[in-house]
């Protein structure tokens, strides 16, 4: 059985790199969906859900750190697993960012079996 | 500048290219550095833990082909116009980040600018001193040449 997952970042080069990465890990292709910012990406929940949601944070129009909060204000989101792909290296703001409340924290760039390991604990080893 | 060394520089680079875009590479046999083998530049700067550095990214026009296409998974008959060049920023943004991770950054908090597209007409009037830069690294990949200079910013 395969897992959906939900890109959101406002790169559309970035979401093919990592759209390759998720495929690796044997998601289908028609269980990857892309956004290109926060609101394209609770656009594209409220139609369809997900698995798992990869998350940049520095994009325009809805950024990644307000749509965490807007996921955590909503009935059904609130308990959407989120996993945060990011640049970023430093230990203090990576635990900034957990405490956003999201799952994890994906440096890029990260190879599908980083992925994978996440993807395992996060749906219950789906396969 | 001090903490980070070619081979820290390249392996990183290359991992990065491994992973983000498929591209194999590995440290160029005959290494160009001149500015004028690069059609490409993207530009970034990094400030944290009192050093503040530039990272200079230079690509061939068939390195920039390669990579854009690999990310993408078109023919490079197929990119788009502005493809190649898009694909070369969000390298840079990776790769600098790397570079805050060589340079401590697990541990010292670093910002880094956006990158930036520079015409080769304004390397010389970029910060930074690139042309004695701190660390260089030429990769080659099947098709091209990708340069990184890092530099201290005085």
């Amino acid at each position: 059985m395969s897992y959906r997952v939900l890109i959101v970042d406002d790169s559309a080069i970035l979401r093919l790199s990592i759209k390759r990465a998720v495929l690796q890990t044997g998601v289908k292709e028609d269980d990857v969906f892309q956004a290109g910012n926060g609101q394209e990406a609770l656009e594209a929940l409220a139609k369809q859900s997900v698995d798992l949601v990869l998350l940049d944070l520095n994009m325009p129009v809805m950024n990644g750190h307000e749509f965490v909060k807007a996921c955590s204000q909503h009935p059904t989101l609130k308990n959407q697993a989120i996993v945060v792909v990011t640049t970023e290296g430093n230990q203090k703001r990576i635990q900034e960012i957990k405490a956003l409340g999201v799952r994890g924290v994906l440096r890029k760039p990260f190879e599908p079996e980083d992925l994978r390991q996440y993807v395992g604990d996060l749906v219950g080893g789906k396969s | 500048m001090n903490g980070i060394e070619q081979a820290q520089l390249t392996d990183g680079v290359t991992n990065i290219l491994e992973k983000m875009a498929f591209v194999l590479c590995e440290d160029a046999e005959e290494p160009r550095w001149d500015n004028d083998d690069y059609q490409e530049h993207v530009y970034l700067t990094l400030q944290g833990g009192g050093e503040h550095a530039a990272v200079l990214l230079s690509a061939d026009q068939p390195f920039l082909v390669e990579l854009a296409s690999s990310i993408l998974g078109v023919m490079p008959d197929d990119l788009g116009a502005e493809q190649a060049g898009m694909a070369l920023l969000e390298l840079g943004n990776v790769v600098a980040g790397e570079v805050v991770q060589i340079l401590g950054g697990a541990f010292v908090e670093y910002d880094l600018s956006l990158p930036k597209a520079i015409a080769a007409t304004d390397l010389g009037s970029l910060p930074g001193s690139l042309g004695a830069a701190e660390c260089r690294s030429c990769v080659e990949s099947d098709d091209g040449y990708l340069r990184v200079l890092v530099a201290a910013i005085s």
